[in-house]
């Protein structure tokens, strides 16, 4: 019974923030370990599914390799286009929108195995580190998701693909840049609603974020068209993106801060 | 004393590898509920105390390791192992219902800790069947190593 009483006090004293020192340090003391023994597991499991899936390995390989000569040469004309980039913001003496107003902090993924929707990781980096609610978390110029709650040295992430999450995105390929709201499908994937019928919206097409929430910066890369619904009898389309990034094996993450 | 002391340091690596090591190995739905299972493969030996404490210590250090509230997982797991104690006592005294309460306990258990989101029953199920599994094996254990634990 003594357990229950604790367990009790222990659960109505946690509301009130006091036990928040003893969980920074508990958490501070076991985040480099969770971390390694996580690291672990992932190059435990890639090795067990490397040799089950040799075969499989090696026909990718071949695809890449011929991607990789289509990109090379699509490389050479981009740099072509970098140059003339550059000379027209000297001439037009503009600066990048992110530049003056955001920084950066790197940080490591230690899951969330608690939540069992599949839908938050957890980010050793918090309050301290200047994260807060709300705060973008991207890979490159992947949107991830977003920060949803914060400790001392710890915050939580609603990734992407969360059923609550929402984000207004636009289609970057449409002539038109047809806009639609990006939403979570229970943890595993993202659907990209509210499109009319008449606008344009293709497979492969890329969905960017269009930042007219206000919730997330603009020109972040929600996902890739796997597929359009076709159900005439609906008065809306709506697609179904794939992420550009492996949300389930991401390791380092970035959370875009106010500096 | 000095057999609390082994208890709560096993919990502490049970608990470390609950969260960071099981679920990317199996993923997160068949990752199993390890301070739950030597909880109740103690109170299976006929353990009570020892099964209580370490119902409270697992939840504790679970808790603290997560964002869930401190307390909220230790007292879940001290009132599934108590439910279960009284049921064995006063109602049923088999070996099937003490192996079906094991086989639910872990899927109560995430349902109140998880709540108000609610995971899909096949997630649920196969934790609880995992963690069933090493329910199993932490009964050997403890079977194998009692008579040194009690000793001390």
């Amino acid at each position: 019974m003594k357990y229950f009483v604790l367990a009790s006090l222990i659960l109505i004293i946690g509301f009130t923030g006091v036990l928040n020192p003893v969980r920074d340090l508990f958490q501070s003391i076991f985040s480099p370990v969770q971390y390694g023994l996580k690291m672990t597991a992932r190059d435990i499991k890639r090795s067990g599914d490397f040799f089950i899936s040799v075969d499989k390995i090696r026909r990718e390989n071949l695809e890449l390799l011929g991607k990789v000569e289509s990109l090379s040469s699509q490389i050479v004309e981009l740099k072509s286009i970098k140059e003339e980039n550059a000379l027209l913001r000297f001439q037009l003496d503009l600066q990048t929108s992110q530049s003056f107003e955001k920084d950066y902090v790197l940080a490591k993924v230690l899951g969330n195995p608690r939540d069992t929707t599949g839908a938050t990781i957890v980010l050793d980096r918090g309050a301290k580190h200047g994260v807060a609610p709300g705060d973008n978390v991207i890979v490159g110029n992947n949107l991830v998701g977003v920060v949803r709650q914060v400790t001392n040295g710890w915050s939580v992430v609603a990734l992407i693909s969360a059923p609550d999450m929402s984000v207004t995105v636009y289609d970057i390929d449409a002539p038109a840049r047809t806009e639609g709201l990006a939403v979570g499908q229970f943890g595993t994937s993202i659907s990209m609603t509210r499109i009319l019928p008449n606008e344009n919206i293709g497979v492969g097409d890329f969905i960017l974020t269009s930042g007219r929430d206000g919730l997330f910066l603009p020109d972040l890369i929600v996902g890739r068209v796997v597929q359009v619904s076709r159900d005439s009898v609906a008065p809306l389309k709506t697609a179904f993106l794939e992420s550009m990034i492996d949300l389930k094996t991401l390791d380092k993450v970035f959370v875009i801060v106010e500096r | 004393m000095k057999k609390y002391v082994i208890i709560a340091g096993v919990i502490i690596v049970l608990a470390v590898l609950q969260l960071s090591f099981f679920p990317e190995v199996f993923g997160i739905w068949y990752s199993p509920n390890l301070v739950l299972a030597l909880s109740l493969a103690l109170l299976f030996r006929d353990r009570f105390d020892e099964a209580m404490f370490c119902g409270f210590f697992g939840g504790l250090v679970l808790d603290l390791l997560s964002f869930t509230p401190a307390g909220l997982s230790a007292l879940v797991i001290c009132a599934l192992i108590y439910c279960v104690y009284l049921a064995r006592r006063y109602l049923f005294r088999g070996l099937a219902f003490f192996s079906i309460a094991a086989l639910f306990s872990p899927a109560i258990f995430a349902l109140v800790v998880n709540l108000p989101k609610v995971a899909s029953v096949p997630s649920l199920l196969a934790q609880a069947v995992v963690t069933f599994a090493v329910f199993v094996v932490a009964v050997l254990i403890v079977r194998a190593s009692g008579n040194r634990i009690a000793l001390n």
